[in-house]
């Protein structure tokens, strides 16, 4: 009891440290003129039009964003709650495609796709649809077009939040509802809809957080009077100001003030009282005509929600700078340059290569140290109960609520201020330790959940037998817990792993020298040489996202049915 | 091997008592019940025993050894869990061999042991499987086996039976006091359901709020419940107000509202003028003539075929008195309304602790 105490203690002490650490020092960075406390910066922010237009652009993009997700989702979730139907299995599951492509490298692929010059136009004219030279821009706005990408990148969060909370519902309270006279729309919105609420909120927050605060979007797409873009020119050009550090504080607290209000106000889960014998769910089969018309929502989710994962494949093999649908256009020729079986630039070529390497190896180190971190918690936090690990559990959880741009620039923020931590400065030092550390933390939450959710499938009952025949608490670690809990690492390990290996904001910023650069940073840099740079840029995304499908497809080899708990928050 | 004794525990969670001052001795060689209510603290002291709850306060023993602060991992004791815990990633064997590899056994040794556990609970042919191909009573027997195969000084059981179905827990009942008897275990078995504590147990004990409110063999609990709470825990019971007229030698005379009643059952008379009375439903039975003492006449007011008897209810003098008939043609033959005699055996009137509810 003492020693779990201890170590309880000890991680908050840690997670303060890491994750609190570097919001104060952004915090104070934008507070702080000449040596005193002032509110300067923060007046100059909203004193300047281009601010204070980026501030309000970015909130637009998040509810746009979240708006649409809500509208993709919701229907698909009903829709696979309540029907049964041919595909449904490999529907659902590649629901979640979008999941292993960053939005900034769709970005790319819905550039090729969707440009004057795109795939789509090719196809429209090739049908006679369209005249040459009379194509249609479909990425005209760049502010629809960065609401587009990341509503399809993020709607799978969405999906499995309110598919979840529907799987958790108990049905007869919905047959309650039935037998007491209220029709369909009526139990969907007096019952059904109230009690999935907080779920689909718990979704929704996290989503609208995440567009609110995107950088790799905006940046690719264009779209630069954002305040996430405004932040990183700041950091690009000289020595970040205090402005900067006050943007990222002003974007922290409308993040913290959208997190709890969602929390506070509408995600408050109903008190429901589960019954011991819950009742079987009926799903409706259904075949023929009728399982076609359930069919096409999905299928046109789909079509869209993978169209920047083709767009990206087809950039990658376009030969003159229009992607085309044709075979007998593509070429291996960028494949080729940065593997470097041609002669081209060697500079390229190393610039992919360690790219690599490099995300391979951050990612890497930070699973390693979120399996050990994710598990001390969960066990702490389902096996003792109490005050304390409550509050380790709400840390652990905060990076869900704090944007990955304010962290990232909050570790830079802590590096600029002197004394020891100077070393760790990514400018000028190997940006090693302070990338494993932000991929980590970031990604901690989901190794967390992961392991919890696995705890609490594993009876207590289960440990204490063990203990119960005498076995010390080590050999009941690594005979019963941890065997049992194979699964639940793995599937969080993929998904920190995963997730890592194409991390876009820590990435941008806090690697400066090109033999640090992880993947999405070496394409962010290749994407701007001018002749053929997002083809190469392309070429790595292809990597990226083959890399991450293999690593999807061991997973599910190994996890069996379970993969899909792996996306699941 | 030893008896096992408690003294004065208690257990706390937050500001809720969960063991109040409580003291228990259970005899070598004893299948002694636990018996109460889901949140009486039966389990709390089980778990207690077991060392994974420690007590806030109090003693534990075996034999002369103080237990109090071992931890459970090294207390002699072994259990059988209410969902049984079996691990699932090992084989039925390998779940039984456990807790023989903690305590260092030699392989060969191990092999006869678990073996010899495993023909015990009639599992032999099983040993490869993993549980999740057993059934629910075979997955019962594995984690008896594993519990037994350690030769513990104190088998612990949490509900071992609540998850079986009627007739599997009727063959369990017996099997599981064959094995305790034949290896001269002592064992401590919590339960709500009395059936299977009045059926088992040498003795036992009824809790209510983290207190034992009675302990002694089961015969004596049911038929001498001391307050209304264990009477009627304990089964069906007819519970009224009587006043003590006259004591006479073991006899005691009363007035109820079912008339004079005459109680030789009562070693406590007197305790105080008006008492209440318990008189379990067996107690009354139908009689054709009248006895000089204890013939009560009534109306009957409902009855209920239970296979084996007839329950049924007189009211006598605007009071119901509830009765069991053997099934019989003239049970068989009791009509609503109709008039009848019953007789209650003076033996079977006890009267109860006053101050108790």
């Amino acid at each position: 009891m003492r020693a779990s105490r201890t170590l309880a203690v000890l991680l908050i002490v840690i997670l303060a440290l890491v994750l609190l650490a570097p919001i104060y020092s952004v915090v104070m960075a934008g507070l702080r003129e000449e040596g005193r406390i002032s509110f300067a910066w923060f007046g100059d922010v909203f004193a300047d039009p281009l601010y204070r237009e980026g501030i309000l652009n970015s909130f637009y993009i998040a509810a746009a964003t979240t708006l649409l997700t809500l509208i993709i989702s919701i229907p698909l979730a009903l829709i696979s709650d309540s029907y049964d139907f041919p595909f449904k299995k490999l529907l659902l599951l590649l629901l979640n495609a979008p999941l292993i492509l960053p939005p900034f490298v769709g970005a790319i692929g819905m550039k090729g796709m969707l440009s004057r010059n795109g795939g789509i136009n090719e196809l429209l004219v090739s049908w006679g649809w369209l005249q040459q030279g009379h194509t249609i821009d479909f990425l005209g706005s760049p502010f629809w077009s960065c609401v587009i990408v990341e509503a399809l990148y993020l709607y799978p969060i969405a999906f499995l939040n309110a598919q979840a909370a529907l799987a958790n519902l108990d049905p007869s309270m919905i047959e309650a509802a039935r037998d007491l006279g209220a029709g369909r729309l009526r139990s969907f919105f007096g019952v059904r809809l109230p009690l999935i609420r907080s779920g689909i909120f718990a979704g929704a927050s996290i989503i609208f957080i995440w567009s609110f605060t995107e950088l790799g979007t905006p940046l690719m797409v264009g779209f630069r009077r954002l305040t996430a873009v405004q932040v990183f020119d700041e950091l690009q050009t000289t020595a970040p100001q205090g402005d900067a550090y006050a943007l990222v504080v002003v974007l922290l607290a409308i993040s913290v003030i959208v997190y709890a209000l969602s929390k506070l106000v509408f995600g408050r889960p109903v008190q429901t009282i589960t019954p011991k014998a819950g009742v079987a769910k009926i799903v409706e089969r259904k075949t023929g005509f009728k399982a076609l018309l359930l069919l096409i929502p999905f299928v046109i989710v789909l079509v869209a929600a993978t169209l920047p994962h083709i767009g990206v494949m087809l950039t990658s093999v376009s030969s003159n700078g229009s992607v085309s649908l044709h075979p007998a256009d593509w070429t291996l020729k960028h494949h080729e340059n940065l593997i470097g079986v041609s002669e081209t630039s060697s500079e390229i070529r190393e610039l992919a290569v360690h790219s690599v390497e490099n995300s391979a190896k951050y990612a890497f180190a930070a699973t390693t140290v979120d399996l050990f971190l994710g598990f001390g918690i969960a066990w702490l936090v389902v096996r003792r109960r109490g005050r304390l690990t409550f509050m380790l559990d709400a840390m652990a959880m905060l990076p869900l609520a704090v944007p990955g741009l304010v962290l990232a620039f909050g570790y830079f923020a802590m590096t600029q201020t002197g004394g020891w931590l100077s070393r760790l400065d990514p400018i000028s030092h190997d940006p090693t330790p302070l990338l494993v550390l932000a991929y980590s933390v970031r990604r901690l939450p989901f190794m967390v959940r992961s392991c919890a959710a696995g705890l609490e499938q594993l009876p207590e009952a289960m440990e204490e037998a063990a203990i119960d025949m005498g076995a010390s608490w080590k050999r009941t670690l690594s005979r019963i817990t941890l065997p049992l809990l194979a699964p639940s690492f793995l599937a969080g390990g993929v998904l920190v792993f995963s997730r890592s290996m194409l991390e876009v904001s820590d990435s941008l910023i806090l690697a400066f020298d090109r033999s640090t650069y992880p993947m999405t940073k070496a394409i962010w840099s290749l994407a701007a040489i001018p002749s053929s740079g997002m083809e190469s840029a392309s070429v790595l995304g292809c990597w990226g996202m083959i890399l991450l499908l293999a690593t999807f497809a061991i997973a599910s080899k190994v996890l069996g049915k379970r993969l899909g708990g792996v996306f699941r928050l | 091997m030893a008896e096992v004794r408690l003294r004065d525990v208690e257990k706390s969670y937050g500001h809720t008592r969960v063991l109040d001052n409580l003291s228990l001795d259970i005899q070598h060689g004893e299948v002694y019940f636990l018996l109460g209510p889901s949140g009486c603290g039966k389990t709390t002291l089980l778990r207690g025993i077991a060392g994974f709850a420690p007590f806030d306060a109090g003693t534990l023993h075996f034999g002369d050894r103080d237990m109090t602060s071992w931890q459970p991992q090294r207390r002699p004791t072994a259990m059988v869990f209410q969902n049984y815990a079996l691990w699932p990633h090992m084989t039925v064997a390998a779940n039984v061999e456990f807790g023989l590899k903690t305590r260092k056994v030699a392989a060969k040794e191990r092999r006869r042991r678990v073996a010899e556990a495993l023909a015990l609970v009639r599992l032999g042919d099983l040993a490869k499987r993993k549980p999740a191909q057993l059934s629910g009573g075979q997955q019962q027997r594995v984690a008896l086996a594993r519990a037994l195969v350690v030769q513990p000084e104190c088998l612990l059981l949490d509900e071992p039976l609540s998850n079986l179905d009627a007739k599997l827990r009727q063959e369990m009942r017996i099997e599981i006091r064959r094995i305790v008897k034949e290896h001269d275990l002592t064992a401590l078995c919590v339960t709500h359901d009395q059936d299977e504590a009045l059926s088992m147990a040498d003795r036992m004990a009824v809790m209510f709020e983290g207190r034992i409110a009675q302990c002694g063999d089961p015969r004596t609990l049911y038929h001498k419940p001391t307050s209304a709470r264990v009477a009627r825990f304990l089964g069906e019971t007819n519970l009224v107000d009587g006043r003590v007229k006259e004591v006479a030698g073991g006899a005691v005379h009363l007035d109820s509202p079912y008339g004079p009643l005459l109680s030789t059952a009562a070693d406590n008379a007197g305790n105080g003028p008006v008492r209440k009375i318990s008189i379990r439903p067996e107690a009354v039975t139908l009689v054709a003539q009248s006895e000089n003492d204890n013939t009560i006449v009534g109306e009957i007011v409902d009855h209920v075929f239970l296979g084996h008897a007839v329950r049924f209810r007189v009211l006598v003098s605007g009071v119901e008195l509830l009765g069991q008939a053997v099934e019989t043609a003239r049970a068989a033959a009791l009509e609503l309304g109709a008039r009848v005699q019953v007789y209650i055996d003076p033996e079977d009137i006890v009267l109860l602790e006053p101050g108790t509810d």
